[in-house]
């Protein structure tokens, strides 16, 4: 296996050889790669500092692919004509001198460039554009946006418009951190007018985690990538969305892509694209190059890259395929033995401008004495080959675009107007949620081992609609609890109707996931991707992942629905009033939270006269035991943890952050799937118990399991009829039982907005002052 | 010629490195890193799910002082509970890569055990702040109480801003607040009047995080301030914080102050302000400055009057 490896390196080892002298300009570049002139920016990398000291900063800021606060000035934006390697540079941004640059993009006429420009280490990315051609040796420059937020990865749109992406807060959560609370603040899409810049300035809703590489689609859409982190989730995928922010739907790599990040993409035929596979994190935002074709195979249309597709479902991102072009480019973050790519965009030849840096383009970098040296080159996926178009040795050459005239789609018209109400709600649904393309199968309580989605999806009886939110939504707070999942809020179940149909209105901007549940409220399955809607806007679909083939699915507006019938249920409580499941509360650290439910509560009230340790419990006196030696002094701290306790005594050990804090409850409950998730190598000796609470599956859980559920037509969930802690002489009403279910449905979160003393931000016009 | 023959032998290492490299990601501690997370959160692709590191893995990520390793095994390492990975990783939050020390404190205010009790690596780093005599790791211990997230720290860097003679450290508290999400009990407002300006730049930039800050005047305040880059970014911050009682203030410097970024900055504030007062001076900024962004500026300001 070695052999075959070492033989394997050294071919790579001489392809990339071959690659080097071509990136030494020794191989001249073919006649007519079709434009004339290629834009370009520099970016700095080796600086010297205030007290001489040399430093090499090439993935700071730089670390995952969504990051954008790498500042080192020194950058410009260049414009090279001839498109070769003895072709003229010139600077457009000569009176900036020590700015740095965060994206650009050519205009459709190829007379004026759109670009990211921060002018020094204290002013923020902005929006700028300059006009191609130079008057008395100067080139004009514009600034298009303002303000103490970062404004990056502009992209022309059709209709005279700017799409971006930025970190402007507006939300009634005020700034946000993303989920993760990583040091970063999120971006979202927005858009300005390219005359009017920030006087026509417009935000799409929010994400938890970041939106990033806006592309322009031939269908108007703005295509994008996004850093999706939902429970267990955790990569990025592509989007799209109308311009109004509206119509969000999935691109690629939902079902599978060859790398967990895609990124720095463009269209090269409606919804066939080529882009940058990569690990999220480690590859300093480069990777494979990989074309991406979302087509809908199944319409002939489609496929017809010249073809109106006006009315045809042409996106398929349940089948996207995906074609490596670079196989010997690791789509992980290993050290590569042929350089990385970055931003590969389309000549008109079918080839590649891109940026190429060889050398591991990873941490590797990061120890050697000098940066890898990203120039730029044209990739032909025929031969594989990249040749030379331009490379300073002493920057980065990236995001290369020829300066060309192309076409400029249609304008989508806007659904939701500049000037409209912010604060209309949203409307979300399905027309029959039984339709489903997902292969997947569920298990537990009235299903069993295990059973098709599909027929699974035949129990659902509502749908519960969640709100996630940040850390910055509870004060304090930097997780929810013990697992993955981000903070929950349920805005409401909607019923659903015979004809499968349901139908709700939710507020505007903020991100929500679904669950279809049974008649027991358990949960079938929990949607993995956030949707968000704008303002009015209608985001019915057809069914709970319809085929987006288009076959067998019904269609919207044909007939209405029951649900439609019957009129929209609204979930349109203000923030304070949404359903949370906050744990406990600590009323010295957060003297004004005033949650309306509490799970402990129920716990005390109904379950701890059993499972606290006293003569009743079965469990009393079990335990499990974590253990610390210190590595210096050899010291040994241990730390019990009950195998059950649902009492709201102080566990004797320290936890997430306090001492003797928290209640037993929540750590003998969640504390074994917290430590299946990532507890390997974790010094436990005893007994752990089962998986009592499973965050998104209650139906799973032995807590629920071993209460069961009874629905209304007297059914119970788990075949018996024996519930607990019914058989004790004690009765949990429905709502205490849904309240457990739906407590671990959402994620199993300990805190909540409401038992964290939430603070709206006031200041903002945007429709959180509804909301 | 010798270099030439050192090119040949780093490049064999290097591709050595590669093929130890190409193994398996996460052989050190599980063949399928992931299979914990996919045992609890079901069926999720591996193209999606978060892979997991494994102590063994943070540990001698650590020893190994690759900072790209480190950042990605600490990340990945998020749910694992490794008491012995403390010692090791809490040095971190004093290394000279500012991103190190921030995914360092990330991954240790994520530990459920070991780190914020009695004389644990939040105590200690709470008592560097306050007493150690080299004060930049003062300001690498307040930039950490920033990342902990822990309110506890708001004291500690409120203090530090009141109280330390470093301006370094007391910049870093200022900062480390903003993270906090918390103005520090008017610390925020000190750190803006602090007679050295990237303490001032510091408070601004905090101010303009803190989702409650509410001391405008403070910012307000800083329109004088001798440094141009100060007084800009204090005309953007009253912008966001749609302080209309600062538009005759703003509008002064769009028309008067030497800076074009000051002036540009007021201009694009008076419009965030929708600033109607200021339509005069703002049509002939829009025709008349000297500096083209700056009538950039006055000219979107304009449009949104």
């Amino acid at each position: 296996m070695l052999r075959i490896s070492t033989v394997t390196l050294v071919l790579a080892s001489l392809t990339s050889a071959f690659v080097a002298a071509g990136c030494g300009g020794e191989t001249p570049v073919e006649p007519g790669i079709g434009v004339s002139s290629i834009l370009f920016i520099k970016r700095q990398h080796t600086v010297a500092g205030e007290n001489g000291a040399v430093s090499v900063n090439v993935s700071g800021g730089n670390g995952q692919v969504l990051d954008y606060e790498r500042f080192v000035p020194g950058g410009s934006l260049n414009i090279l004509s001839p498109a070769r390697p003895d072709g003229v540079v010139s600077n457009i941004t000569q009176d900036f001198p020590t700015a740095d640059f965060n994206g650009v993009d050519v205009s459709f006429d190829a007379k004026q460039a759109v670009f990211s420009m921060k002018k020094d280490g204290n002013d923020h990315y902005h929006i700028y554009t300059a006009q191609l051609t130079a008057q008395d040796g100067k080139f004009e420059v514009h600034q298009r946006t303002g303000g103490n937020q970062d404004d990056i990865n502009p992209v022309y749109l059709p209709g005279g418009r700017i799409a971006f992406v930025t970190n402007q807060m507006y939300t009634a959560m005020g700034t946000r951190a993303d989920e993760y609370e990583h040091g970063r603040v999120v971006t979202q899409l927005a858009t300005i007018s390219v005359d009017g810049g920030d006087a026509d300035r417009r935000l799409a809703s929010q994400n938890l985690s970041h939106t990033v590489a806006p592309f322009l689609r031939a269908d108007g859409k703005i295509g994008y990538s996004r850093w999706e982190h939902l429970g267990g989730v955790n990569d990025v995928k592509l989007f799209a969305a109308n311009p109004d922010g509206t119509q969000m739907v999935a691109v690629a790599g939902q079902h599978g892509k060859p790398a967990t990040a895609l990124f720095s993409v463009r269209e090269l035929a409606p919804n066939v694209m080529v882009g940058i596979a990569t690990s999220r994190n480690r590859t300093i935002h480069a990777g494979a190059l990989v074309k991406i074709d979302s087509r809908n195979t199944a319409d002939p249309v489609c496929m017809d890259a010249a073809a109106d597709k006006t009315g045809h479902a042409c996106v398929d991102e349940e089948n996207a395929k995906f074609e490596v072009l670079t196989p010997d480019v690791p789509t992980g973050n290993g050290p590569s033995p042929v350089g990385r790519y970055r931003e590969p965009s389309a000549l008109p030849d079918g080839r590649l401008l891109v940026s190429w840096a060889d050398g591991p383009v990873n941490d590797l970098s990061e120890l050697s004495i000098t940066p890898p040296d990203f120039g730029i080159y044209i990739f032909d996926p025929a031969t594989k080959k990249n040749q030379l178009i331009y490379n300073d040795r002493t920057t980065w050459e990236l995001n290369a675009l020829p300066v060309a005239v192309r076409k400029e789609p249609p304008v989508i018209g806007d659904l939701i107007g500049a000037s409209s109400d912010t604060t209309l709600p949203v409307r979300i649904g399905s027309v029959d949620v039984t339709k489903t393309s997902l292969k997947e199968r569920v298990k537990g309580a009235q299903l069993g081992d295990g059973m098709e989605f599909s027929d699974a999806l035949k129990q659902a009886t509502r749908v519960r609609v969640i709100e996630g939110f940040s850390s910055e939504g509870a004060k304090g707070v930097t997780m929810f609890g013990l697992t993955m999942d981000e903070g929950a809020a349920v805005l409401g179940e909607a019923q659903v109707n015979a004809d499968g149909s349901w139908l709700a209105e939710i507020p505007p901007y903020i991100p929500v996931h679904l669950q279809p549940i049974d008649k027991f409220g358990l949960s079938l399955r929990n949607q993995r991707t956030w949707i968000q809607g704008m303002p009015g806007e209608d985001r019915r679909c057809i069914g709970c992942h319809e085929s987006r083939t288009g076959i067998g699915a019904n269609r919207q507006g044909q007939i209405p629905t029951l649900a439609e019938q019957k009129q929209a249920e609204r979930f349109l409580a203000p923030v304070a009033d949404r359903t949370e499941y906050p744990w406990s509360v600590d009323t010295a650290q957060y003297p004004n939270a005033a949650p309306k439910t509490v799970v402990q509560k129920l716990l005390t009230d109904k379950c701890a006269s059993c499972h606290s340790g006293g003569a009743n419990d079965p469990f009393a006196g079990r335990t499990y035991r974590v253990t610390r030696t210190d590595p210096g002094s050899g010291a040994q701290t241990a730390y019990t943890i009950p195998y059950l306790d649902l009492s709201d005594r102080a566990v004797q050990v320290v936890y997430d952050r306090r001492v003797a804090s928290y209640p037993a409850s929540y750590v003998s409950l969640f504390y074994p799937a917290a430590s299946e998730m990532g507890g390997r190598g974790t010094v436990v000796t005893g007994e752990k118990p089962p998986l009592w609470a499973i965050p998104g599956n209650a139906r799973e859980s032995a807590l629920i399991k071993k209460l069961n559920v009874k629905a209304p037509d007297g059914t119970f969930a788990y075949g018996s009829p024996a519930m607990h802690p019914e058989d004790k002489g004690v009765t949990l009403t429905e709502e205490e039982r849904l309240m457990l279910i739906r407590s671990i449905d959402i994620g199993g979160q300990y805190y909540s907005r409401q038992n964290t003393g939430f603070e709206p931000f006031n200041q903002d016009p945007v429709g959180a002052q509804k909301y | 010629m010798n270099k030439k023959l050192l090119g040949v032998l780093a490049i064999g290492t290097a591709l050595f490195g590669t093929v130890l490299h190409s193994e398996p990601a996460h052989s050190d501690d599980s063949p399928d890193p992931a299979a914990g997370t996919r045992a609890i959160y079901g069926n999720i692709a591996n193209d999606q799910i978060e892979t997991l590191s494994s102590p063994d893995r943070i540990k001698s990520a650590v020893a190994g002082g690759s900072m790209t390793s480190i950042w990605e095994t600490l990340e990945h390492g998020e749910r694992v509970e490794c008491l012995d990975c403390i010692p090791a990783v809490e040095p971190l939050l004093y290394d000279a890569n500012p991103q190190t020390r921030e995914i360092a404190a990330w991954w240790l205010r994520r530990r459920i055990f070991g780190v914020f009790g009695p004389g644990e690596a939040y105590e200690r780093t709470v008592n560097t702040l306050k007493s150690d005599a080299n004060p930049e790791k003062r300001a690498n211990a307040a930039y950490a109480l920033g990342e902990f997230l822990a309110s506890p720290g708001v004291d500690a860097c409120k203090a530090a801003i009141e109280t330390d003679q470093d301006a370094r450290v007391r910049a870093a508290a200022a900062s480390a607040l903003g993270r906090l999400n918390s103005d520090g009990g008017g610390a925020l407002s000190k750190a803006m009047n602090d007679g050295d300006r990237k303490v001032r730049l510091a408070g601004l930039a905090s101010a303009g995080r803190v989702n409650t800050f509410a001391d405008a005047t403070a910012v307000a305040k800083l329109l004088g301030d001798g440094d141009p880059v100060v007084k800009r970014n204090a005309a953007e911050l009253l912008g966001s914080l749609k302080v209309k009682d600062s538009a005759a203030a703003l509008t002064a410097l769009a028309k008067n102050d030497p800076s074009a970024d000051v002036r540009g900055s007021a201009c694009h504030s008076l419009g965030e302000l929708r600033a109607s007062s200021a339509r005069p001076i703002l049509e002939d900024v829009a025709k008349n400055d000297k500096d083209g962004l700056v009538r950039d500026q006055a000219a979107i300001a304009l449009r949104r009057l």
